[in-house]
């Protein structure tokens, strides 16, 4: 803008202008005639006032026209955009599930929103401005590092795609920072850590909704966060499944059943209708009512947009349900895929269905090798392992035989439990020692106890789960030193008793302890009465869980989009194809642990395996987003980022796109015009 | 106007009349509306009877007439006397004005010359009609020398008068018409050849020359530079008369209203003179001297 000194040299150019009008003319002699004419014509024109000469003067208007133009364009006039300062920007762009939402102003994905938001602010920016674009979903990618062509950054914003994804910013944020801040690494009072770069100072735009995981380690440097919400303003409703899942039969006793968990992040309850299909049959449906957001009492009396400020202190209202399918997987013969429905349309589509798989039960098998264990035998036929197992007892000698060499090698055994024996190499399958090493160096017994008391058990470890080893007595033992990465589960006064440890994709657990003696005299005396103890089965239910699949309902669990999933087919196929929801196929190889991986878990749905070149599906698995923070779509107004809260820029900034090169082309092209007008004397 | 200056030379090296006009002009005839009496005898009818052939009348005979006219026929049939009355044919007089000011130097070819060709062609058919010619300069002075021409012989006469003329006269046409009424008495038809360019206003002549009952035509001569004038930007012009100076800035306006202006002044001209009994004619010295003898002037009734 102009000072006021600037402006008032501006504003005295028209009067200027006028008077140079009025200044005599250095005219240019000529004889006529007779000026008799003339005279009376000049003076019929002079007849009028002085005005009505410079009124009639295109000239004169002209460059006033032009001054007016150029005053006009000293205004800066110009409409509202963003404004944008600094020169260097990060546009972190939130691609994740709830981006879906259509809850937009004009309708469209918040994504895409988002989006326009960064067409606008590239086309704000200088021309020698460099931005780069991250977008995240629960996996981060740059998509394009720094650049100043406008013209490739839009096209990689245009190229970003909405997953199926939850959302995580940690690690864009840290690529983000990195750039902003390189060089470093720790110690800024170091001599010797000397900064490789200096840092840029950045501007970050981060396009999101808000509902991403908390952010607990955040140091921005040079880095300016800017958080840009993008959604709608009024609070939304939208009601999502967060929670879908069959239980465990292990669990129940026997029952089978569904349980969803509804939430509702608008502030009104709402009713919807919902139904349950196995395969294409709708097997269950029921209108239900999911209560709205509990709104904090501090912000009861306040309006439902004010109340959206502090979305944070109003959880989103729930409802749970659940679905007795006992009788439907009685009758099921092949794995069926279940689908639960909620049939109202809300603005945000992805969280309105969820999958799970009902695969017809698949018995563990599991071989254990003893020549005479009953307590082995007692904790392995229990009603409920014999639901989910199918355990074959088996002398020592029967390691020698070539059946158990070729089903060994062939992985038809879940898990071997070795009982004071051990093969000659070790079998395609998980395995258990019980007091007898692995073959080969990894492991080692290092020393011998006559008694030994427990001091210590790791139960985080999912093979120790409830397992209360204090209250056992154990008398001779062994200490055993694993291979490296091994873990140790018991540790007795001189060390691990009992360790498990991997073994190229599988898992050995070795117990340095037997349970019965084998005496010279024939006696088989107990050496410890831990199978007298309720530890004692709930480690074999654990051993067999774990190590060996047990769990009757394999793809029960949830996997999400993106993530890895691990497929043991029931038959040991060399290949497998995998069919997505998409119909689109693809074929894996099997992995050294007779497992195999897939990756390309993008979208939501059910998946179907089958043996390469085979119609006949093995088994079925789900993949479900089934992300409470992705179902909650009320846009967040305020992003955490470790101890700092970012504002939401909602209120754009009024913002400038300037006109006054326009005007200015103007002026210049009317001069261009007057200049012609002078120079042909036309209409003068 | 610096492109007067060669036009005006190049006309001066042509011939004031063509042998080509001539041989036109010799077919002509000065009409007069009106009858006029002459001095000498002439070709024309006079108002006067006289000795030609032609029978005008019959009157009674009172002592002193001539006996020779007396119709002895007429006396044998009713034994009274009657004088038998002729047509009288008589000369005429006719006087060409050119006005002779500084601003009929201007035009290609100048006004001044168009003027002279014009005043030579028409006082030439008088020539040959035997009447009396005589080319006056509007200079304003007492003494005119100006010859009083008859017969086809004195052309010579008239041309060499004519090219000796010169136009430097800085009285107002009133009183240069005012001298030549002094000095002329006789009746007979006027050509007044003017581009009416005088401040003092050309009305007061006229009426002198009205008042003189003569047969009077106005010859308007513009130069084509006063009818469409091709100036340009911001201009001091300057009279070549009375070095009155207009300041003017050129512009499609000024010039639209010039023009305007011009075809008032032209308007009050024709009007003026009509109310007068003169007839009016304005020419261009574009169009040549022969078209506006033989069309123009023939129309307007001037020559025959």
């Amino acid at each position: 803008m102009l000072t006021w000194y600037q402006w008032l040299i501006l504003g005295l150019v028209p009067p200027l202008i006028l008077s140079l009008y009025f200044l005599k003319l250095r005219r240019v002699p000529l004889e006529v005639p007779s000026t008799y004419l003339w005279t009376k014509t000049v003076e019929d024109m002079h007849v009028n006032s002085i005005w009505q000469r410079l009124r009639n003067n295109l000239l004169l208007w002209l460059q006033l026209l032009i001054v007016l133009i150029l005053m006009i364009a000293c205004l800066r006039p110009g409409c509202t955009g963003e404004k944008l300062s600094g020169d260097r920007f990060i546009f972190l762009v939130d691609k994740s599930a709830s981006m879906s939402a259509t809850d937009t102003e004009s309708g469209i994905t918040r994504l895409e929103e988002a989006k326009n938001q960064i067409y606008t602010l590239i086309d704000r920016m200088k021309s020698s401005d460099a931005a780069m674009v991250i977008s995240f979903s629960d996996t981060e990618g740059v998509d394009q590092s720094y650049t100043k062509n406008k013209a490739i950054l839009k096209r990689k914003v245009k190229s970003i795609k909405a997953t199926h994804q939850g959302s995580d910013i940690n690690r864009a944020l840290v690529a983000a920072t990195g750039l902003a801040n390189p060089g470093r690494t720790s110690d800024k009072l170091s001599s010797t850590d000397v900064q490789v770069a200096d840092a840029l100072a950045a501007t970050m735009y981060i396009f999101s909704d808000g509902a991403i995981k908390d952010v607990s380690k955040y140091a921005p440097g040079e880095l300016t966060a800017i958080y840009q919400p993008v959604g709608a303003v009024k609070p939304v409703s939208n009601i999502g499944i967060t929670t879908f899942s069959v239980n465990d039969q292990l669990d129940t006793g026997g029952s089978i059943e569904a349980f969803v968990r509804l939430q509702n992040s608008g502030f009104d309850s709402k009713t919807v209708e919902v139904s349950l299909y196995i395969g294409d049959q709708l097997t269950d449906a029921d209108t239900v009512t999911v209560p709205g957001r509990e709104i904090a009492e501090a912000n009861m009396s306040l309006g439902a947009n004010s109340r959206l400020a502090d979305i944070g202190q109003s959880p989103p209202g729930g409802l749970s349900l659940k679905f007795d399918l006992t009788s439907v997987a009685a009758v099921l013969e092949s794995a069926a895929p279940i689908r639960f429905k909620i049939d109202a349309p809300d603005d945000y589509l992805l969280d309105n269905e969820a999958y799970c798989v009902l695969n017809p039960s698949r018995l563990t098998n599991i071989l254990v090798v003893t020549d005479y264990n009953p307590a082995l035998k007692l904790a392995s036929s229990t009603d409920r392992l014999k639901k989910i197992a199918n355990v074959k007892f088996s002398e020592r000698s029967f390691l020698k035989e070539k059946e158990y060499q070729t089903n060994a090698a062939l992985g038809v055994y879940d898990l071997i439990i070795f009982d004071q024996c051990s093969p000659e190499t070790m079998p395609a399958c998980n395995t258990v020692f019980l007091s007898s090493l692995p073959p080969g160096e990894d492991w080692k017994f290092t020393e011998e106890l006559e008694i030994t008391p427990i001091i210590y058990t790791n139960n985080s470890h999912p093979v120790m789960f409830d397992v209360q080893m204090q209250n056992v007595s154990i008398l001779y033992g062994q200490v055993i030193e694993g291979p490296k990465g091994s873990t140790n589960l018991v540790e007795s006064i001189a060390g691990s008793v009992i360790a498990i440890g991997p073994r190229s994709g599988f898992e050995d657990i070795v117990v340095g302890f037997p349970m019965i003696l084998y005496e010279e005299d024939g006696e088989t005396p107990y050496n410890t009465d831990w199978h007298k103890k309720p530890s004692f089965p709930f480690f074999m239910q654990n051993i067999i869980r774990t190590l060996g699949s047990g769990s009757r309902f394999n793809s029960l669990r949830a996997n999400r989009p993106g993530n890895p999933v691990k497929i043991k087919p029931r038959y040991p196929y060399e290949e497998i194809d995998v069919k997505n929801p998409e119909g689109g196929q693809q074929s894996l190889q099997q992995q050294p642990n007779k497992s195999f991986v897939y990756n390309k878990t993008a979208d939501t749905g059910i998946y179907s395996v089958s043996e390469k070149g085979s119609s006949e599906v093995d088994q079925l698995f789900a993949v479900n987003l089934l992300d409470r923070l992705e179902s909650d779509i009320a846009v967040r107004d305020e992003l955490k980022l470790g101890y700092e809260s970012i504002k939401g820029n909602s209120t754009r900034e009024p913002a400038r796109r300037d006109f006054w090169t326009f005007l200015a082309f103007f002026a210049l092209a009317i001069l261009t015009l007057e200049w012609i007008i002078y120079n042909r004397r036309v209409f003068i | 106007m610096a492109n007067t200056a060669p036009s005006k030379k190049k006309t001066q090296e042509e011939p004031l009349l063509s042998p080509a006009l001539l041989a036109q002009l010799e077919r002509m005839e000065l009409v007069s509306r009106k009858i006029f009496r002459g001095r000498m005898k002439g070709e024309r009818r006079s108002k006067r009877k006289g000795q030609s052939v032609e029978f005008a009348d019959f009157r009674n005979y009172v002592a002193g007439d001539d006996l020779r006219f007396i119709d002895w026929n007429m006396y044998a049939r009713l034994d009274k006397l009657f004088l038998k009355l002729f047509m009288e044919e008589e000369d005429l007089h006719f006087y060409t004005l050119i006005d002779v000011s500084p601003s009929m130097q201007f035009g290609s070819p100048t006004k001044f010359q168009y003027a002279k060709q014009l005043a030579g062609a028409l006082g030439y058919i008088g020539l040959c009609r035997a009447d009396r010619v005589k080319i006056e300069a509007l200079d304003g002075s007492r003494n005119s020398n100006a010859p009083t021409l008859r017969g086809r012989s004195s052309l010579w006469q008239l041309v060499d008068h004519l090219e000796r003329m010169e136009s430097q006269s800085t009285v107002t046409m009133t009183e240069a018409v005012k001298a030549f009424c002094l000095r002329n008495t006789g009746k007979g038809i006027l050509v007044l050849i003017t581009d009416l360019m005088d401040k003092s206003g050309y009305e007061e002549a006229l009426k002198y020359l009205v008042a003189r009952d003569l047969d009077i035509y106005l010859i308007h001569v513009l130069s084509q530079e006063e009818i469409d004038p091709d100036i340009n930007g911001d201009l001091k012009l300057v009279d070549c008369e009375d070095q009155d100076i207009a300041e003017v800035s050129v512009s499609q306006r000024l010039i639209d209203r010039y023009k305007q202006t011009l075809a008032t002044f032209i308007e009050q001209a024709r009007d003026f003179s009509s109310r007068r009994g003169i007839v009016y004619t304005m020419t261009s010295t574009e169009r040549s001297v022969d078209r506006l003898v033989s069309r123009y002037l023939r129309q307007r009734g001037l020559v025959r």
